[in-house]
């Protein structure tokens, strides 16, 4: 072989898998590629990696939710009424929002949310309003619904934007609402198995890759599941069937990853649970504690694409990270 | 054919090549997965799976490590990637990890899992008389959450009402269960920062994981008036010069303005949310502390014009209660009758045949107490407008059968029953006083939720005049009413939720013989302010304003958590809501709105009212002389500083000389 040909041979190889990865990071194509197929056991729980502690200065009051948007997590400081942002190592990158009822303030900072464009959504239960802004933190405007006329958002909780909808729990109407990104009302969810059976309280929600959504039911002490037209398919309380005793204490956040295993956040409990497909229980981890592998009333849970876990812990003050 | 020459750069595309081709298609994992593992007949199932390296090295044989151990089990790979573990005990958890062993070595080992024992389907809660609970009454739909103890303190034994005016609040920190699996949300057995087993700090968190609105109930950092702001808010703003009881635990119980007597027990104890709340459970309405600073233990005393701590000395005995000078400052207002008990008395109550059944006649106040028709008791009552049982005694020793405290009964001056040790003491094996069998197990005792005490015999066997030493528990009714009427009172406008004062036939505001209460509870730590004075100095030798009846109490003037501009009124009653509003003072401009009503001293100070509006509200003439060019107030429309019905137009409400 010509030592010419063996060069553009390879040159060609380096170059086309250069293009291919430019292309991919430049069109923002990550999220649509085949990923390289995670087999972690089936069932096995996840370890604990490490945690974020934020900026000694200006240490996270009560984080109670927690996203990761483009490259940076996004974690609403709810007791300082701000959102901080870190990169996925935990180094504090910025802060945005202060306490008031004015644009870009908050009063009770809850569920966060990313869109494609990487703006971020952030509901306030208190002031029932979602408000919108871009990745830099920079005010967009607030979360408008189109009917002006029959507004139904009354205190947020919540939130997750997939397929540009927006998932939002209400926890004053106890009810989970579905809008279009430009506000039209899809889906109202109210219900469990039958309408005497009420949502109380839901404090967060998910989907999984089937998008059928689960709701952390808090009042009530259990996850309800739907699919994605809000036809109820089942309760999972920790009990066999969902219809026995719970066996949670208040549950909080809830997240779903890529082997179908349900998180749900215990609050009381300190702890995790993981369920799987038939809502059977398969692991519990964490205990009360400021340890490692400890939570202290942890409340929102929020799974990255790459199936980082993250956990928000309110009095420990950090986001703890489970691969 | 002409030599090939490798270069250094060829090298390092190639190896750069090679690095990114097994990103991109990433490399078989060299140790197994395993797949599951569980428990099935005793034994533990464990099954994996394993990609042999691309090389071709030949798998020989599969290890297994189980709990921990490092020489492994070898496991042949002719019967397949599973395997069984037998005789393990099944109530320990058990680790297991695989690695597999090829020609060229053996591979890393797989992700460690643990196996929990097997476990019982968790069973429906079962109630302390056994029986399941019904879906729906398990503590509010909390499961068991904030639950110790069983029936030591019980739930405010009246017809009590929440907010939406149903019968029968407390369910959420009440009804203990047999088998709770939920005391570890407050309390670390082994390993608490706190005394009480509790986290350090950890009772303002803990209750406000769920008090802070994420429940939707009962938001203590409400700032708006539509919500329930009974007792003020936590959530006050800078914006709005809030100011609230700091229960954050930075704060020590002695930071109590009105503490310099120092006649409580716990003033160096951190000031909580406990340190107000009960959450196991109290005899007041919100749960409100039963022993608030120790005062219940502490003897109850009248020093200048303040009285002080519950612990009631020398309680008379009557068969007939007394009328005349009956008050608190008399220290008088507590006395136990002599009652023969009725069939009445001990009625179950009667329900109709609804689903679920609601109560047509309620159950006799000693139903359910073991007591028979005839048995003779002395029962605590408190004057409170009239004679009425006064429920709950502060504990100090827990007995048999209820038997939890032993008062000194006097027949004349006689001590006829002692205060005998119980038996059952813990630690105590001999008992001192020669008349313990007075105590015996489950027939002379004391009830210490319903307060009263069973004699032996009746009451033709003699005159028992008084009884010593009762630690009374703190008892707060906030009165509250159906939807639509007010907090500690009686009735106001329907409008007036969430607000206190009502009107007596003389136009006065008071909240008849509950007022007292509330100010004996605040009383407990903030002591010199617990005065009946104006002519008089209290225990600090101060005068305070008059708190010392009905009519004043704290919760007219202050909030009880907190406040902000956002829910403080000026002196005719007005909120942010009606300044804004149309035909308001500030016809949609909040940002003026907040500024007329947010207060302007250093501290705010927990009132409900805005500046010194506290006191004009109220006094709309004065002692010195009468106000002068009064045209904003006290007209014929002025409604003096509460809601619109709750008074006569124009009335003074506090009037000149009085």
């Amino acid at each position: 072989m010509k030592k010419r040909t063996l060069y553009i041979l390879m040159s060609s190889i380096v170059v086309l898998t250069s293009i291919f990865f430019v292309a991919v990071y430049f069109l923002g194509l990550n999220n649509e590629l085949e990923k390289v197929a995670n087999i972690p056991d089936k069932n096995s729980e996840p370890v604990f990696d490490y945690l974020i502690n934020g900026d000694f200065s200006n240490p996270l009051n009560k984080p109670m939710d927690v996203a990761k948007i483009g490259e940076f997590l996004y974690v609403t400081d709810t007791n300082n009424k701000q959102v901080q942002v870190f990169d996925v190592s935990g180094s504090t990158f910025f802060r945005f929002g202060k306490e008031g009822e004015g644009e870009g303030d908050f009063r009770f900072p809850y569920g966060i949310a990313g869109d494609e464009k990487e703006n971020v959504y952030i509901a306030d239960l208190y002031t029932g309003k979602i408000s919108i802004f871009d990745s830099k933190g920079k005010f967009i405007k607030y979360f408008e619904e189109q009917d002006k006329n029959n507004k139904v958002i009354e205190a947020p909780a919540g939130l997750r934007i997939t397929n540009n909808k927006l998932y939002v729990t209400d926890i004053k109407k106890s009810s989970v609402y579905i809008f279009s990104l430009d506000g039209k009302k899809e889906l109202e969810i109210s219900q469990g198995q039958n309408k005497d059976d009420r949502m109380a309280a839901p404090n967060a929600i998910a989907l999984d890759d089937n998008k059928n959504i689960y709701v952390s039911d808090s009042g009530n002490q259990r996850v309800l599941k739907f699919d994605k037209e809000g036809k109820y398919l089942a309760t999972i309380n920790g009990s066999s069937d969902g219809n026995g005793q719970s066996t949670f204490v208040n549950p909080r956040g809830v997240g779903v990853d890529s082997r179908g295993i349900l998180y749900v956040v215990n609050n009381l409990a300190s702890s995790v649970s993981g369920f799987d497909k038939d809502g059977k229980k398969i692991f519990e981890f964490g205990t009360m504690g400021e340890e490692n592998n400890q939570f202290y009333l942890p409340n929102g849970l929020n799974i990255d694409e790459n199936g980082l876990i993250y956990i928000t812990d309110t009095v420990n003050q950090r986001i703890a990270v489970y691969n | 054919m002409s030599k090939v020459k490798l270069s250094f750069s060829f090298l390092l595309t190639l190896l750069l090549v090679g690095m990114f081709s097994v990103v991109a298609f990433a490399a078989a994992p060299s140790a197994p997965s395993v797949k599951y593992f569980d428990w099935k007949n005793g034994n533990i199932h464990v099954g994996w799976t394993w990609t042999a390296a691309s090389g071709g090295a030949t798998n020989v044989t599969y290890k297994i490590f189980v709990d921990g151990d490092t020489a492994g089990i070898d496991v042949p790979v002719a019967s397949g990637n599973s395997y069984v573990a037998t005789g393990l005990t099944s109530t320990d958890n058990h680790t297991f990890q695989v690695a597999a062993t090829t020609t060229d070595g053996i591979s890393g080992k797989s992700t460690l899992v643990t196996v929990v024992p097997e476990k019982a389907n968790n069973e429906a809660m079962v109630g302390l008389d056994g029986k399941p609970i019904p879906e729906g009454e398990v503590d509010n739909g909390i499961n068991n959450a904030h639950k110790t103890g069983v029936g030591q303190v019980v739930k405010n034994p009246g017809n009590q009402l929440d907010n939406a005016g149903k019968i029968g609040a407390h369910k959420l920190h009440g009804s203990y269960q047999n088998n709770t699996n939920s005391c570890a949300s407050c309390h670390q057995t082994h390993t608490a920062a706190s005394s009480g087993l509790l986290f350090k700090n950890g009772a303002y968190n803990t209750c406000t994981a769920c008090h802070d609105g994420t429940l939707g109930f009962y938001n203590v950092f409400g700032t708006s008036n539509a919500e329930d702001m009974g007792a003020g808010t936590f959530g006050g703003t800078h914006d709005g010069n809030m100011s609230v009881h700091m229960a954050t635990g930075a704060l020590e119980i002695s930071a109590a303005p009105g503490s310099n007597a120092k006649v409580g027990t716990t003033w160096s104890a951190e000031f909580t949310c406990a340190s107000c709340h009960d959450p196991h459970g109290s005899y007041s309405d919100r749960l409100l502390s039963v022993n608030p600073n120790g005062m219940a233990t502490v003897e109850r005393k009248s020093v200048n014009s303040t009285v002080y701590g519950n612990k009631l000395m020398e309680v008379s005995v009557y068969e007939t209660m007394p009328t005349a000078n009956i008050s608190a400052t008399n220290l008088n207002d507590y006395a136990f009758k002599d009652i023969t008990i009725s069939a009445a008395d001990i009625a179950a109550p009667v329900f109709d045949t609804a689903t679920p059944p609601k109560i047509i006649t309620p159950a006799g106040y000693y139903y359910n107490t073991g007591l028979k028709v005839g048995d003779r008791v002395l029962q605590l009552q408190r004057y409170i407008g009239s004679w009425q049982n006064a429920p709950g005694v502060y504990l100090t020793k827990q007995g048999i059968n209820n038997t939890s405290y032993w008062p000194k009964l006097y027949k004349d001056t006689t001590l006829v029953w002692p205060p005998a040790v119980p038996t059952s003491e813990p630690g105590k094996t001999t008992v001192a006083n020669a008349n313990k069998q007075d105590a015996t197990d489950g027939k002379y005792w004391f009830n210490n939720s319903k307060a009263f005490y069973k004699v032996p015999g009746t009451k033709g066997d003699g005159t028992i005049n008084k009884i010593t030493e009762v630690q009374k528990a703190y008892v707060v009714q906030l009165g509250y009413l159906p939807s639509g009427q007010n907090k500690l009172g009686g009735v106001v406008n329907p409008a007036a939720n969430g607000y206190q004062p009502l009107v007596t036939d003389n136009n006065y505001l008071t909240t008849t013989g509950k007022g007292i209460q509330m100010n004996e509870w605040c009383g407990a730590c903030h002591v010199d302010y617990f005065t009946r004075t104006k002519t008089n100095t209290g225990v600090d030798g101060n005068y305070n304003h008059h708190t010392m009846s009905d009519s004043y109490n704290c919760e007219r003037c202050h909030y009880a958590h907190g406040t902000d501009a956002k829910i403080m009124r000026d002196a005719q009653g007005s909120t942010l809501e009606d300044l804004t509003a149309t035909g308001g003072k500030f016809v949609g401009n909040q940002v003026k709105a907040i500024e007329y009503l947010k207060d302007q001293n250093d501290s705010s100070a927990l009132k409900r009212f805005t500046n010194m509006a506290v006191c004009y509200g109220c006094h709309t003439s004065s002692h010195a002389e009468g106000f002068i060019n009064n045209n904003e107030y006290n007209t014929t429309d002025s409604n003096n500083g509460f809601q619109s019905g709750s008074v006569t137009k124009g009335q003074k409400l506090i009037p000149w000389g009085n």
